[in-house]
């Protein structure tokens, strides 16, 4: 379980985040929503222990966040960054491989591991491919296999898997796909905490929401407790209207000014 | 048997057979087996003892530290094409030397005391270089390489002009000497200086073999080494530290031996692929195999005289460099 407690971060007289209190469970799927500069990445910076220059307090598991030492680290969480950077001609495996970097894996349970994720993210093709030349979704595959790689070989089971923009570059069908695995990962017990912009996609797949504007938190909770006109509208300055759809189990919001245009 | 392993063996035998040949080879020519069932004359077995095997010991420790430490640089600025002459760290190293032995003898220290003088100063310069780059390729977006080596140019202008000042108040003998060393020059290697340089150079490759995980790792940027477990600046401190040294006392026994930093892991990448826990040591072999050499193509090139290994590695390295960067055209726009 992870919890912050009146954590704020000012970078001279710039105030990134205001005052942030959430919680968030492992065995869930939690999504972090709201504008650009809304803190969304901060915190996340926070979550994954690279920026410690916070106040307040943060337990990861009932430790205070900021004694855990590096490798501490890299046995509970796993991180996807936003960017990639390519500065060498790694096969795709190599980099994949990079996961298991912080730990002593046998061959045995690596290629194990190596085989589920490749065939969940249907990347067996492009690991031989150097990643200077896939395109940016096979390269976003290619990552998030690493970090799934580092998360399984963990030896804190089940870890957190923190994601930035984990769509990114991704096509419509990757993307149901890959959140459909992440999903399943939840029910045995990671704790999958995402950056999304996609408010729909968030909604379908994740279960646990912290909605963040101007570096506070509009509400954090439960898809009943978030998912409302008036705190979407709140969250990304702009009237949200929800919208049912018949068969599917979530709702669905759509940005107003678009709607009028649109009719 | 894998393609690689076959061309891994290959080299091999060929610094084997360089080796072996860099005995043999120079202005006077040995027999191996003469020596060593020990019917050679005084001249012979002082030659052999004194001149031929510390310079080829050397060559293997001097070509096995700049490939390595190229390699490890290029690893810890994530670009390929940086090499220690280019940003400037050879050029702090050189003018610190010459600081040294222009002035070294006011200290009037012992042989063995002034002879660790020198790399320990040459050690400085590179340090005093390395860092300066680092912390500004630190803070350094995406035109990185570019602006790493215009800081370079700016650095050894800096370190050229000090130099060219120490030189101005040095004596006619110290100058030629100083032309000579300045180019690279293998002739005068002795035992002190193999005593140094082989267990740096072992000690550098070990460390750097070691931590070679963490160098790919680095080259997914410094964020995703962290996620990764590396302990970001504690590494990237030891291979400053580390290739400081390397180069600071290859540079200081030596002179300025260039490219073969830039050329020997560009090559093994080409055959080997990207991980480091392969390139480190194949480059430290096929560095003191290249260097092993251009010594042997400078001794043999203008019998009975000799060439600076250094003109012999800077023209093979610089054109190599030149096709390198119309090869990577795009990225650098």
């Amino acid at each position: 379980m992870i919890t912050l407690e009146a954590v704020s971060l000012n970078i001279g007289q710039k105030m990134l985040l205001n005052n942030v209190n959430a919680s968030i469970p492992r065995a869930s799927f939690t999504a972090i929503l709201g504008n650009n500069g809304a803190g969304k990445s901060t915190l996340l910076n926070i979550l994954t222990g690279e920026n410690q220059r916070y106040t307040g307090l943060y337990y990861f598991d009932g430790e205070h966040a900021k004694t855990l030492s590096v490798n501490h680290w890299a046995a509970r969480r796993a991180v996807l960054p936003q960017m990639h950077l390519q500065s060498a001609e790694y096969t795709g495996e190599e980099v994949i491989r990079m996961g298991a970097l912080p730990f002593v894996a046998t061959p045995y349970t690596l290629s194990k591991h190596l085989e589920e994720i490749s065939t969940a993210l249907g990347i067996h093709e492009i690991m031989k491919q150097s990643i200077l030349h896939v395109s940016g979704g096979e390269l976003q595959k290619i990552h998030l296999a690493r970090v799934l790689l580092q998360a399984f070989l963990s030896p804190v089971q089940p870890p957190y898997i923190f994601l930035d923009e984990p769509a990114n570059h991704l096509d419509l069908k990757a993307q149901q796909e890959i959140f459909n695995y992440l999903k399943k990962l939840t029910h045995k017990g990671f704790g999958i905490v995402a950056v999304i912009h996609d408010i729909n996609l968030a909604a379908r797949f994740a279960d646990h929401f912290i909605l963040l504007k101007n570096g506070g938190v509009v509400k954090q909770g439960s898809s009943q407790h978030c998912l409302c006109e008036v705190s979407l509208s709140q969250t990304f300055d702009c009237p949200m209207q929800r919208v049912n759809s018949e068969g599917l189990q979530c709702p669905l919001f759509i940005p107003q000014t678009a709607l009028e245009t649109s009719i | 048997m894998t393609a690689s392993k076959k061309t891994t063996i290959s080299l091999f035998l060929l610094v084997l057979v360089l080796f072996i040949s860099s005995l043999k080879y120079g202005a006077v020519k040995l027999s191996l087996s003469t020596l060593f069932v020990g019917e050679a004359s005084a001249l012979q077995e002082y030659v052999f003892w004194q001149l031929r095997l510390p310079r080829s010991l050397a060559g293997i420790g001097v070509g096995c530290l700049l490939a390595v430490c190229g390699a490890a640089l290029q690893g810890l600025f994530r670009n390929p094409l940086v090499e220690p002459g280019l940003i400037g760290v050879t050029t702090g190293a050189s003018a610190a030397a010459v600081l040294v032995i222009s002035f070294g003898s006011w200290l009037s220290l012992s042989a063995i005391l002034g002879g660790l003088l020198l790399p320990l100063a040459a050690f400085m310069g590179a340090l005093l270089v390395s860092f300066f780059i680092y912390k500004l390729s630190q803070s350094a977006g995406k035109s990185q390489i570019a602006l790493l080596i215009l800081a370079g140019v700016a650095v050894n202008a800096i370190f050229g002009a000090l130099t060219g000042f120490v030189l101005n108040y040095s004596s006619d003998a110290a100058l030629r000497s100083f032309t000579f060393w300045a180019m690279g020059d293998l002739s005068g290697a002795n035992w002190l200086q193999v005593a140094i340089i082989l267990p740096l150079a072992i000690a550098i490759l070990t460390y750097l073999s070691r931590n070679a995980a963490d160098l790919d790792a680095l080259s997914l940027g410094e964020q995703a080494a962290f996620h990764l477990g590396v302990d970001v600046q504690r590494i990237s401190i030891h291979i400053i530290l580390l290739t400081a040294l390397g180069i600071g006392a290859a540079v200081a026994f030596f002179g300025a031996i260039g490219f073969v930093g830039l050329v020997v892991p560009h090559m093994v990448r080409k055959i080997y692929g990207a991980r480091n826990a392969v390139i480190i040591p194949i480059s430290a072999l096929l560095g003191a195999g290249l260097l092993m050499a251009a010594d042997l193509v400078a001794r043999l090139i203008i019998l009975p005289a000799e060439l600076p290994i250094g003109i012999v590695t800077s023209l093979i390295g610089g054109p190599f460099f030149l096709w390198l960067l119309i090869q990577n055209k795009k990225k650098l726009a």
